[in-house]
C-alpha cells in the first residue's frame, strides 16, 4: 500500500482504464437519450403552461411562423404572441440554461474539491454577488443598463466571479492552492462579503423597496428581459459546457486523490485553475440570470449520481439535462402556484428537491460513496 | 351574557388596580389598533413616528407641541425643522431622552418598539387607517388623544366632505379605467404592485378606476409581466417615478409596447408631493384622491 491508502500497484496507467474500471452504471446512450426526453416535455410545460391560457394550435402556429417556412396568417392576439415568445421561451431557456450552469458547476467543484456540501457557490460566489448587487443598487442607480442586463444582474455577475478569484490568489501558497485552504478561505470571503451586503441592506432603509428588489434577486428567481440577455449568456454558456466537458477526464482522475492523480500524469495545479476558471464563469453567468438559486449545484449532482454512478464523463452531461429540466420545472411552479402572484424560485428548488433526495439516498441503502 | 360581563369589569378593574399608577385626572381612550390607551390629562410633548401622524398634529393645531419626529415627516415645511428620531426604527432612547407625554405611531411602527416605549411608562398611540374612509376617524381619536377633539371633527368633516364630493362625481363615470399600479419595475419582468386590502387599492377604487390586480392573493406583491399583458391595463400609474421611471423609460422596455395604456401613453408619473399625499393617511388624503380621480376621469372635471 502506498502511503496515502491507495494500492500503489494496481493503478492503471492511462484514465480511460481508470474510468473503465470503476464503471458499472447504466448505458449512456440511455441515459442522455432518457433525459433529453424529459427535458424536452419539461420545455413544453414551460412553454404551455402560465397564468395565461393560450390554446396548443396557436402555440404550434406561432412555432411554425418561427421557422423559415411559409408565413400563416396569425389566428391569435399579438399579445398572446408577445407573451409566448417574449417572455415565456426566453424564460424558458434561461432557466434551462441556469439548471444546466448550476449542475455543471457543481458536478465540478464537488469532483474537485472531493467535499460532498461543495456547490457553484462555495468558494465565495454567492456572498460576492450579494455584494455586487447591493453595492450596484446604492452606486449606479436602477434605471442603468447594459447588454440587455439591469444594474443587480451585472454587477451579481461581476461581484461572483470576483469573489472566486480573490479566494483563489489568496488560497495560493508558491503556486499551489490547497483543497482545505481553498475551502476556508472561500468561507471566510463569503462571510465577509454577506456582512458587507446586510450592512448596505441596514444603512439603506430609505430606500427600503429597492432592498425588497434586492433581497428577491438574492433569493434567486429566473428574470430574462427579452432576448437580447439570452444572446449574450447562451453562448457563453455552451461554451462553459463544452470546456467542462473537457476536463472531466482529469476529474475522473481526482478520485485518486492529489497525489493519486499526479501519479496518472495530471497536472493538479493546472486542473483547480482550470476547474475554477470554467465553475466559476459558469456560476457567474448563471447568477446574471436568476440571483443565488440554492440547492440545484448541490443536490443534481448528488442525486445523478446515486443513480447513474460517479464517472464524470457521464455525471457531467447527464446533470446538465437534468439540472435544466428541473429548473424549467421549478420555475413553472414558481410563477403559477399563487399566481399573479411570482414568488422566488429558490424556495421550490428546495421544498420540492429535498424530500425526493432523501428518498434517493435511503434507497441505495448507505452505499453512496462520495 | 351578563355573567361574562361582570367578569370582563372585573378584569379591566383588577388590571387597573395592579396598574397603580392612573391618577384621577388619567382618561383611557381607544386608539386607531383598538388598544386601550392610558392618556395623561394635559399633553404637551409629543413625539410622532409617522409622517401621517404628524401631518394630523399639524392639521388639528399642536403642531407646536411636537418635540420630535420621524426623518420622513417633511410636511407642513416647519415639521422638517423638528429633531429627528430615526426612520423605520426609531432610536428608542432619543425618544424618551425628549420626555414626551405621548408618542404616536402608525400600524407600520413595530410592535416591540412600540412596547419598549409603553413599558418606560409613555403614552403611545396609534393614529392610523387601512382604508381612505378610516383616516376621519383616526383624525378625530387622534383629536381626543391630544385633548383637540373639535378642531380634529372640523379637519376630519372638512375631508370627508372633500372625498363624498370626488365620489359623488365619480358616480357619474360610466367606466372603470383599469389600473396598472407601479411600486417597482427596476426588474421589467417582474414588477412589484398592490393587491386587495391595500390602502393604495382603495384610494384606486374610490378615485374610479380598478386595479387590475386585484384579485391577488396579498396586498403587496410581484407580478409576472405576463401577467400584466394579460390584465392590458388603460392606465399606469408610476409610483415609482420619483426614483426616476418615466412614460418613456416605460415605453423603452423589452415586451411592455404592446400594452394599451403604453400605446395610449395613459401613464401618471406620480409626483414626490403626490406620493406623500398618496401613501400617507392623513389629511391630505382627499387631495390624492382628487387627483387620481381626475387622471382617471378627465372629462368628469373642468
Amino acid at each position: 500500500m502506498s502511503d496515502d491508502g491507495h494500492p500503489a500497484v494496481s493503478l492503471p496507467r492511462s484514465l480511460g482504464r481508470v474510468e473503465h474500471a470503476r464503471w458499472h452504471g447504466p448505458r449512456a446512450s440511455v441515459v442522455l437519450g432518457g433525459l433529453v426526453g424529459i427535458l424536452l416535455i419539461a420545455a413544453a410545460a414551460g412553454v404551455w403552461v402560465g397564468s395565461v391560457w393560450i390554446h396548443p394550435t396557436a402555440l404550434i402556429g406561432m412555432f411554425w411562423n418561427a421557422m423559415p417556412f411559409v408565413e400563416m396568417q396569425p389566428w391569435w392576439s399579438a399579445t398572446d404572441q408577445q407573451i409566448l415568445i417574449g417572455i415565456r421561451l426566453p424564460r424558458v431557456l434561461a432557466a434551462a440554461g441556469v439548471g444546466a450552469s448550476l449542475s455543471i458547476a457543481g458536478v465540478m467543484f464537488q469532483g474537485l474539491l472531493r467535499n460532498p456540501l461543495a456547490d457553484p457557490f462555495v468558494i465565495g460566489a454567492s456572498g460576492g454577488a450579494a455584494m455586487g448587487a447591493a453595492a450596484g443598487t446604492f452606486l449606479l442607480g436602477l434605471q442603468f443598463t447594459a447588454f440587455g442586463f439591469g444594474v443587480i444582474p451585472l454587477l451579481g455577475f461581476l461581484g461572483s466571479f470576483a469573489a472566486v478569484w480573490i479566494v483563489f490568489v489568496l488560497a495560493r501558497h508558491h503556486g499551489r492552492a490547497r483543497i482545505s485552504g481553498l475551502i476556508l478561505v472561500g468561507f471566510a470571503v463569503s462571510s465577509v462579503a454577506g456582512a458587507v451586503n446586510a450592512l448596505l441592506v441596514m444603512l439603506s432603509d430609505q430606500l427600503q423597496l429597492r432592498m425588497v428588489q434586492t433581497l428577491t434577486w438574492i433569493l434567486g428567481g429566473i428574470s430574462v428581459n427579452g432576448w437580447t440577455p439570452l444572446a449574450t449568456v447562451l453562448p457563453v454558456m455552451a461554451v462553459g459546457g463544452v470546456a467542462g466537458m473537457l476536463l472531466t477526464a482529469r476529474l475522473n482522475a481526482l478520485v485518486l486523490g492529489e497525489r493519486g492523480a499526479v501519479r496518472v500524469g495530471v497536472d493538479i495545479e493546472r486542473t483547480k485553475l482550470f476547474v475554477i476558471a470554467v465553475a466559476s464563469l459558469l456560476t457567474a453567468v448563471a447568477v446574471s440570470l436568476s440571483g443565488l438559486i440554492a440547492f440545484v449545484g448541490l443536490l443534481i449532482p448528488h442525486a445523478v449520481r446515486l443513480v447513474i454512478g460517479p464517472n464524470n464523463r457521464l455525471l457531467l452531461p447527464a446533470a446538465a439535462l437534468a439540472g435544466a429540466a428541473y429548473l424549467i420545472l421549478m420555475d413553472l411552479i414558481a410563477r403559477t402556484l399563487l399566481a399573479p402572484m411570482e414568488l422566488p424560485v429558490g424556495i421550490f428548488t428546495a421544498i420540492v428537491g429535498s424530500p425526493f433526495f432523501i428518498i434517493l439516498l435511503r434507497r441505495v441503502r448507505g452505499n453512496y460513496e462520495f | 351574557m351578563g355573567l361574562v360581563t361582570i367578569v370582563l369589569v372585573g378584569f379591566v378593574l383588577v388590571a387597573c388596580a395592579s396598574d397603580g399608577n392612573i391618577s384621577a385626572a388619567d382618561r383611557v381612550l381607544a386608539d386607531s389598533g383598538g388598544d386601550r390607551i392610558v392618556l395623561s390629562d394635559e399633553i404637551d410633548r409629543i413625539v410622532s413616528l409617522a409622517p401621517s401622524g404628524t401631518e394630523i398634529l399639524f392639521a388639528i393645531g399642536v403642531g407646536g407641541l411636537v418635540v420630535g419626529t420621524d426623518d420622513f415627516s417633511n410636511y407642513p415645511p416647519e415639521a422638517a425643522k423638528i429633531e429627528r428620531v430615526g426612520s423605520l426604527t426609531p432610536d428608542i432612547e432619543r425618544v424618551i431622552s425628549l420626555a414626551p407625554d405621548l408618542v404616536v405611531a402608525a400600524f407600520i411602527t413595530s410592535p416591540d418598539d412600540i412596547e419598549k416605549l409603553r413599558s418606560a411608562g409613555i403614552s403611545v398611540w396609534v393614529a392610523d387607517s387601512v382604508d381612505v374612509r378610516g383616516v376621519s376617524d383616526a383624525i378625530r381619536g387622534l383629536g381626543a388623544a391630544v385633548g383637540r377633539a373639535q378642531a380634529a371633527d372640523e379637519v376630519a368633516s372638512s375631508l370627508d366632505a372633500h372625498i363624498d364630493r370626488v365620489v359623488g362625481i365619480i358616480a357619474q363615470a360610466e367606466t372603470r379605467p383599469r389600473v396598472f399600479y407601479e411600486i417597482d419595475a427596476s426588474d421589467p419582468t417582474k414588477p412589484f404592485t398592490v393587491g386587495p386590502g391595500n390602502f393604495v387599492d382603495d384610494l384606486l377604487t374610490l378615485a374610479g378606476g380598478e386595479n387590475v390586480f386585484g384579485d391577488a392573493p396579498t396586498p403587496f406583491l410581484q407580478v409576472g409581466l405576463e401577467d400584466v399583458l394579460a390584465r392590458d391595463p388603460d392606465v399606469i400609474v408610476l409610483a415609482d417615478a420619483p426614483f426616476g421611471t418615466s412614460a418613456a423609460s416605460v415605453r423603452a422596455r423589452t415586451g411592455w409596447d404592446v400594452l394599451t395604456a403604453v400605446k395610449a401613453g395613459r401613464m401618471l408619473e406620480v409626483s414626490e408631493e403626490l406620493s406623500d399625499r398618496m401613501l400617507r393617511p392623513g389629511p391630505r388624503i382627499g387631495q390624492a384622491l382628487e387627483a387620481l380621480a381626475r387622471f382617471l376621469h378627465p372629462d368628469l372635471f373642468e
